[in-house]
Order: structure tokens, then sequence, then C-alpha cells
């Protein structure tokens, strides 16, 4: 990659690791992105493929003594000064990283239920992240929570501010926690799983809502789904874990129209398309997901690939990552 | 939230009937009666009581009549705040355990203190140091406390402050200081007979509380808001304070109610062992000798603590959970 090339964040071989009773889980083997500022990435994959930790790696959320991160960097390019950080470097702990967390790397998550304390009200909770990252006194920063509950498209906003979180919808929630997440003006949002826990008819209003918002705080955001359809709606660039590892990244619509990689392919095809023959059958990707104790040399998706074995593929070499064309990248040795 | 506590407080008075029904019937139930027992007191003293005494004395007392009556009798005072009139002492029961009533209180009231203060910063301690030599010390030195019972510690500290240290260990003053006249020393000699039966009845129950306190941190400290609470960018010890504790302290609100009439049979116990004038005694003392207005007034009284206990323990839940609070 070149050196000038504007990025907002920028992971390099991130490995990080647990160290559970039962041995090593390799969470991330290596995982390589970059974020350029105001753009949209999706990170995909199934359950345990290493994509909520990635995002965890980056805010350095992961729990202290089971987990580190051993390899890798995580280029952060700060508000102020355009410095540079690398946050694998940063105490996880310390005063850098919280003023990082919530002003200028902010996070949404799977479950808007259990997201705010519910002991708190909503305001309480909103505007002590406002007091936190801004000089301001408390009636302004009360404004401001206001304003950021109307903008995320609640209009009680001056009722809703002093409710408990148990008398929301979870819809209202999640929306709680865009204006939270946004309150600061962060210039990355990583959203883990946003829409999982929701009706789908309010998946479509949040992905909506965020995709708006994208726009007026021009941020960079980071979603990560096992959803494709929620990835379709608002990302840019699109990026497939398996395993810990990357195996395919390009642009929404090559990987959308052309993917490469055979785990790329049966995701696509197992989404459920409206309208379809009924009497079709979907199209499952066959066996499951390896113990994630289990060390495996070469490529990780060899057990469950229909194109194991056709033409010259082994499996059991590492597969390099290859540009077959401009920004679309594949980690498979059928392309290599 | 009054109306929540009016209807609380309404709902209290069918469970005290009850219960003042089923502690009558219990104080009736061994054989004989107050006559009976004293009768047996003054023969062992090579005395005798002739049928016709026998007699008069349980129509004095009332004890002739049916138990229906009996009962009428007694729980129809309690709105006037007459207890009952106690046959062994013949004074108003009420008179007899006022000033005993007020230190069972101060005692069990200064035992749920000792516990909370201690076990709280241990348990967050023991939470946030899972498997740690602390927290396994503390573990192990919570479960020996558990499982001591209060008499048996009771009788070690008599034995241990008497023998080793040399110093009086029952009582509420030192032998010199009971009859001094208040001052400075006496009042810090009493501070010097208080600290050791609150410390014995407060170490079962700090036990419990520690292990209640950790298992709910750990369960806290788990939970999504934690992480929301990082990813604002909070510092570590308001995280643990703000969102981990005020959470993790709700359930002990519950313990507390059933913690305090533990308290108050630990007070009556511990009373007993090291003479302290708690209800102990002269519960143990009424209950021998079948004086049955004083023992079920105590059991009664014991009763409503009970009740108001978890009331104020209700009141407390909902005033710190909003999730539970009436409107």
């Amino acid at each position: 990659m070149k050196e000038n090339e504007q990025y907002l964040l920028k992971i390099n071989n991130l490995k990080t690791y647990f160290y559970t009773l039962d041995g090593i889980v390799r969470a991330v083997e290596g995982v390589s992105l970059s974020i350029k500022p105001g753009k949209t990435i999706g990170l995909v994959g199934e359950s345990g493929c290493g994509k909520s930790v990635t995002a965890h790696s980056i805010l350095r959320l992961l729990p202290l003594k089971t987990c580190k991160i051993i390899e890798g960097e995580i280029l952060f390019q700060r508000q102020n000064n355009h410095e540079i950080i690398d946050l694998t470097k940063v105490d996880p702990q310390g005063s850098l990283i919280r003023s990082i967390r919530g002003k200028e790397i902010a996070m949404i998550f799977q479950e808007p239920m259990t997201s705010l304390s519910p002991v708190y009200t909503v305001g309480n909770q909103i505007i002590e992240a406002i007091l936190l990252h801004n000089q301001i006194e408390y009636p302004e920063a009360r404004e401001h929570a206001i304003s950021m509950l109307k903008s995320v498209g609640l209009g009680m906003a001056e009722s809703i501010i002093d409710e408990y979180p148990h008398r929301l919808s979870g819809g209202q929630r999640q929306r709680v926690m865009i204006a939270m997440a946004l309150s600061c003006n962060p210039s990355l949002l990583i959203a883990d799983e946003p829409t999982t826990a929701l009706d789908v008819t309010i998946q479509a209003q949040i992905m909506e809502l965020l995709k708006s918002l994208q726009k007026q705080f021009n941020m960079a955001v980071l979603i990560i789904t096992h959803n494709l359809g929620v990835i379709a709606e608002m990302a840019d660039e699109i990026v497939v874990m398996y395993l810990g590892r990357i195996v395919e990244k390009g642009s929404l619509e090559q990987v959308f129209e052309k993917p490469l990689h055979p785990y790329t392919i049966g995701l696509i095809k197992s989404i459920p398309i409206i309208g379809n023959q009924t009497k079709k059958r979907l199209a499952p990707i066959p066996g499951s997901v390896p113990d994630p104790l289990a060390v495996i040399e070469g490529c990780a998706f060899r057990l469950r690939c229909p194109a194991y074995k056709q033409k010259e593929c082994t499996g059991h070499k590492e597969s390099p990552m290859v540009e077959v064309e401009p920004g679309h990248y594949v980690s498979c040795l059928l392309y290599s | 939230m009054m109306a929540y506590i009016l209807k609380r407080f309404l709902g209290m008075i069918p469970t005290f009937l009850i219960i003042s029904i089923i502690t009558f019937v219990i104080v009736q139930l061994p054989p004989g009666d107050f006559v009976t027992s004293a009768q047996a007191e003054i023969a062992a003293s090579g005395g005798g009581m002739d049928a016709a005494t026998v007699e008069a004395m349980r129509v004095r007392y009332g004890l002739d009549q049916p138990i229906l009556v009996q009962y009428w009798k007694w729980i129809s005072g309690f709105p006037r705040g007459d207890f009952g009139y106690s046959l062994e002492w013949n004074a108003p029961v009420w008179d007899i355990i006022a000033g005993r009533f007020g230190w069972t209180l101060l005692l069990s009231g200064l035992a749920l203190v000792f516990m909370w203060v201690v076990s709280i910063p241990i348990g967050i301690y023991s939470a946030r140091n899972k498997y740690s030599l602390g927290d396994n010390v503390f573990t192990f030195l919570g479960f020996l406390g558990l499982s001591i019972p209060d008499f048996m510690l009771s009788l070690m500290w008599l034995v241990f402050a008497t023998m080793t240290l040399g110093i009086s260990a029952s009582g509420l003053y030192s032998p010199s200081m009971v009859d001094a006249p208040w001052s400075m020393t006496k009042f810090l000699d009493l501070l010097n007979h208080l600290w050791p039966p609150i410390i014995i009845m407060g170490i079962i129950g700090t036990a419990e509380l520690i292990r209640i306190m950790r298992g709910n941190l750990l369960d806290v400290l788990n939970q999504q808001y934690i992480t929301t609470a990082r990813a604002k960018g909070l510092e570590e010890k308001v995280v643990i304070q703000k969102y981990a504790v005020r959470m993790a302290i709700n359930p002990l609100i519950s313990v507390l109610g059933m913690q305090i009439p533990k308290m108050i049979s630990s007070s009556l116990i511990v009373g007993l062992v090291l003479s302290i004038p708690t209800l102990g005694p002269i519960f143990l003392r009424s209950l021998i000798t079948q004086d049955m207005y004083l023992a079920g007034a105590i059991l009664l009284l014991m009763t409503v603590m009970l009740l108001i206990g978890n009331l104020l323990a209700d009141i407390a839940l909902a005033w710190v959970d909003p999730r539970i609070r009436y409107e």
C-alpha cells in the first residue's frame, strides 16, 4: 500500500489471541484492512470468525487477563493534528485510549436491550459522555443531548431524555445508543451487529438512519454483521472473514457481482431471495466452523470447501492474498 | 410511591394476625401452664401448694378461661400498646422488655452495619481479582465464619478474653464499672463490651454477603452496559462504581430484609452467652416458666421486626431500582 494514501484507520497483520484454560484461541490471525475517512466498511463472517474481536481490539476493550494482541499494528489518525498513533501500543486503561473512546471512535452494540444501564436515565448516560469529552456546562450538554436524540429520529426527545431505558422499545434504545455514540462527533463509528436483535422493519429503519447520519456527520463506519443484506445497504467496501482470517475483500460491487472465494460464494448463495420459487431450497455451506482451539495449517476453509481438491488445490499451503482486479483481493489457492 | 408503601403496610396486618395465632398456639403447646411450672418450682424448693390456691391462681391469671378468650384478651391489647401482663414478673410485658428491646435493636443494627461495611469492599475486591490469592483467603475466612455457629464463637471469645487476655468479656460493663456514675471511662468500657458481640453476630452474615456481592458483581461485569460505559471513555473507577457496584448492590437489599430477623435471633443467643441484656436471657426464662404472655410478646415482636424489615427492604429496593418502582 502506498504511504501517501489517505486512511483513517489501518490495521496491519493483527493477531489477537485468547488464553483460556483449554488452550489458545487464535481469534484474529493476521487481519489487515484500512478504512478511509467518511467511508463504510462491512466486516462479514459467521459467528466466531473474529469480527467482533477485531472491533474490540481497535478500542482495546478486550479482557485484560485472558486476551492479548500479540502482533500487528492498528494505526489511527487523530482528529486534532492528524497525528498517527498505534492503538496496539496504548495502555488499555490509560488516559490516551480513554480520550479516543467515545470521542474519536465510538461503538454501538448488538443488544440494545442490555447496552444501557437500567438504573440511570437515558439523559444521564448520554450527558455523561458529552461532559466527559467536552469542556461545557451541564445545561449546554443537556441541550446537545436533546438535539442528538432528535437527530436520531426520537420525536419526544424532551421527555425521552428523562426516561429509564426499560420504558423504551428495542428500536428506541438502539437509537439512543446511536445518539450517545455520535454525541461527540467521532471520526469512526464501529457498529457491532447493530440490527441483529431488532425486528426486520426496525432493522431497515436503523440502517437508513445510520446511512443518513454518516453523511451528516461525515464519519467512517465499520459495520460488523453476518447479514449480507445489511451490508449491501450501505457498505462501500466489504471484508469477508473466516476463522480469524480475511478471505476476500473488495468493493461492494466486486464482492457481490464477482465473488471469488468459495466461502464468499457460499455466503451469497445462502441469502434467501424473496419471490424465488418456494420449492427451491437454500444452499447452505456444508459442515460447521471447526473447533476454535484447533490450529489449522494452510487454508482454514478446506474442510468445508466445495472446490477443495479441484485443480491443483490441496489446501495445505498457506494461501497468499492476491489482487485479482484493482482493489479486489482474495486469499485462495485457486487464484494464486 | 406513597400508595405502594401504604398498600404494603395494610398487607402486613393479615400476616401479623395469622402469625399471632400461630405464636399463641406454639406458646401454649407445652403441657401444663404457668401455674403448673410455678407449682413444680415451689415443690423443688421443698414447699407445696394446696389445690384451692392453685385454682385461685388460675382464676386470677385468667388461665381457666377458654383459649379463644385468652387469645382475644391478649391480642386486643396490642393496638393500645398493651402487650399483656407477665405472670412471673408481675408487671406489664412492655415494661420488662422495653430496655432489652433497645439493646437488641442496637446490637442487631450495628451488626448489620458491620456486615455491609466489611463485606461490600471485600466482595468488590474478590470479584475484580477473581481466583487471586486475596480472593481465596477471603473466601476461606468467609466460609470459616459461616460454618462456626454464633454461640460457639461467643464461648470461644469468652474463654479467650478471660483466660488469655484477662479482661472482662461478659455483660455490658466491667464489674468495677457497673455502679460507677456516667463518665468517659465508663462509656469506653461499654464500647469495649459492645464490639465483640457485634462482630460475632456480623461474621456469619458477612461471609454470605461477600459471596453474594462477588457473584453479583461478576455477573454485572459481563453485562453489555459495562462495555458501553468503557467504550464511552469513562475511567475504570467510574465504570466499576457508577455502573457495576450500583447494580450489584440491588440483590443485597433483598437479602437485608431476610437478615434483619436473623440478626435479632442471633442477638438473643449471643446476648444469652455473653450476659448482655438483650431479649435473649428473658425469652429463655419465659419459655422455661411458661410465662406465656411474655414469651408470646417477644415472639410476636420478632415477627413484627421481620415484617418491618422486609417492608423497609422492599421500599429501599423500589427506591434504588427504577424497574420495580411503583407509580
